[in-house]
């Protein structure tokens, strides 16, 4: 702990020292421009490895560079035919193939028992599609349809189920002081196929259907006031099974659950980067048995400061009171700190550290308690654009010893040549995982792509287990 | 100023950190600064605990969560803590 406690400080200590230099030593006006394009532009990039790449580029473009790697440029000519219909497109598609060596016993990332037929050490297929269609109907409403399937011949990672359709449909409406959403969700699962639920309270073996949920999104800003609702209905139809005594027989049930959640959040801005808010959650029951109920009463102050284009400085502080039989007397009041530095520079180099701490306090007991910790220092290396394009070197550290959450990792995306760039992913978990993986994808233009990926999982002590995916990835 | 302030922190944390005894339920929360709302920790949870929230970022209902992990595993950005 003392190491670590060190590492924070030097690593604060330092990027602070940065920092300072870095004042002295601002772009012009024209460079900041190009800076914000190339960073907003890398950001569209499709894929999950988004971590770092909207703060990646460093350094002075000359003109057919910047027209060389902007995205958004090209993204211009290509969505002018789309722009009369206000419609863009992005889809995904993958097919993948899964392979573990988990014979028996319970898989611990699925969940799956030995009862499911399906889990062997056969190769299995699986299919991954996901489309977003967003568009506008006037200056102040919008829409935006996104649709995921997911099949898999065995269940791995991503699911509980062999089969499930997620659709989401929302409405926005904004205006300058007003934002309104409304969305509809329906999460459908093939219950036959699905694994079982462990809900509190049900005694039975459960398995999940269907999850429907209205949800209403509302801002309002009243000049240095501002008001933050939401509410969200939400409703699980479930079956049960339950023996029968004679002939071990089963009979099925269909029931639901019911849910509400309710938000809301009072913010005032008190001065330039500096909110005070206060905060109310209900979840409420909405069953007989009312199990889960839960009510918060918050207050506390967030801090955000783009000291320059090169770094910016986050802090949170917040605490609230749990109203609710359901949660440990021991976390009735709670308080949350968190602070994010982030800072880059013009060598290429690139970073943040991030603290979260939760702690809580036990009036009964007179006792405070530490609930989590979590350190992350992630850093990152933009390689020359002339030579690597958007090639980058990431590493990070995840420090999280109260709930076994130890991890670090490296990452390495690498151009090689016409358009074909490779990741090589490396993670390495202390108290659960380590996981591999490699991704070679060739981008027919910014918009559209086509790779192949492995990802390798060592579970400790548990299983092993392969996943090789052939995907595209279009926007239009 | 910063730095004074910046050292209190941490000096609070520390304090925090040697003074206070674990708590006895563990529980887990997302760092919605890193979440990028893929929606696998939904997918997986055998407790129907997680929902995707007003920011689009997941968040873990304490009174269902039994606090199985899963979601750690699954996290492709290592959000959950």
């Amino acid at each position: 702990m003392k190491k670590i406690l060190i590492l924070l400080l030097i690593s604060i200590t330092v990027l602070q020292v940065f920092s300072d230099e870095e004042h002295n030593n601002k772009p012009d006006a024209e460079s900041k421009n190009k800076y914000y394009k190339i960073a907003r532009s890398l950001y569209q990039k499709p894929f999950g490895e988004t971590l770092c790449i909207p703060f990646i580029w460093l350094g002075n473009l000359t003109d057919k560079e910047e027209n060389k790697l902007d995205i958004s440029n090209k993204q211009s000519k290509d969505s002018d035919q789309h722009r009369k219909f206000n419609l863009t497109n992005w889809s995904q598609l993958s097919l993948n193939y899964f392979t573990t060596n988990a014979k028996h016993d319970i898989d611990m990332v699925t969940g799956a028992s030995q009862d499911v037929k399906k889990i062997n050490t056969q190769g299995k297929f699986g299919i991954y599609y996901q489309h977003q269609v967003t568009g506008k109907i006037s200056k102040k409403l919008s829409f935006d349809v996104k649709d995921d399937v997911f099949y898999s011949e065995k269940s791995h990672e991503r699911r509980n189920s062999f089969l499930t359709n997620d659709l989401k449909l929302s409405l926005f409406y904004k205006q300058k002081t007003t934002y309104i959403r409304l969305q509809l969700n329906n999460r459908y699962f093939k219950p036959e196929e699905t694994f079982f639920l462990n809900l509190p309270g049900v005694v039975y073996n459960t398995q999940q259907q269907m999850v429907y949920s209205a949800i209403l999104h509302m801002k309002q800003d009243f000049g240095k006031l501002s008001l933050n609702v939401y509410a969200n209905l939400r409703d699980l139809e479930y079956r049960y099974v339950v023996p029968l005594e004679e002939d071990d027989e089963y009979e099925t049930h269909q029931a639901s659950d019911f849910d509400s959640y309710t938000d809301a959040k009072l913010i005032f801005n008190i001065m330039d980067h500096l909110k005070l808010f206060g905060r109310v959650y209900y979840k409420d029951d909405l069953n007989e048995l009312s199990l889960f109920d839960q009510m918060n009463l918050g207050c506390g102050f967030e801090y955000d400061n783009k000291i320059d284009l090169f770094s910016s400085i986050k802090a949170k502080v917040q605490y609230y009171n749990n109203i609710s039989d359901n949660i440990n007397n021991e976390q009735d009041h709670n308080l949350i700190t968190q602070l994010r530095y982030s800072r880059r520079f013009r060598n290429g180099i690139s970073g943040f550290v991030s603290y979260i701490n939760r702690s809580c306090y036990d009036n009964e007991t007179a006792q405070a308690y530490r609930v989590s910790n979590m350190l992350r220092i992630h850093a990152m290396y933009s390689y020359s654009i002339k030579n690597m394009n958007n090639s980058y070197l990431l590493a990070g550290i995840k420090y999280n010893p109260e709930n076994e959450g130890t991890l670090g990792f490296i990452e390495q995306n690498q151009y090689l040549f016409k358009d074909i760039y490779s990741t090589a992913n490396i993670k390495y978990s202390f108290d659960m995982f380590t996981s591999y993986s490699l991704k070679f994808e060739y981008f027919l233009n910014s918009l559209q792509s086509f790779w192949i990926k492995d990802e390798y999982t060592y579970f400790y002590n548990i299983h092993k287990q392969n996943l090789i995916f052939i995907g595209s990835t279009l926007i239009f | 100023m910063k730095k004074i302030v910046l050292i209190l922190i941490l000096i609070m944390i520390l304090l925090i950190y040697i003074g206070c005894d674990k708590v006895s339920n563990p529980e887990y929360n997302v760092d919605k600064s890193a979440c990028n709302s893929c929606g696998a920790c939904v997918g997986i949870c055998p407790r129907d605990a997680i929902e995707i929230g007003e920011d689009g970022k997941a968040i873990i209902d304490q009174t269902k969560c039994n606090q199985c992990g899963k979601c750690i595993v699954i996290c492709p950005e290592d959000a959950i803590y």
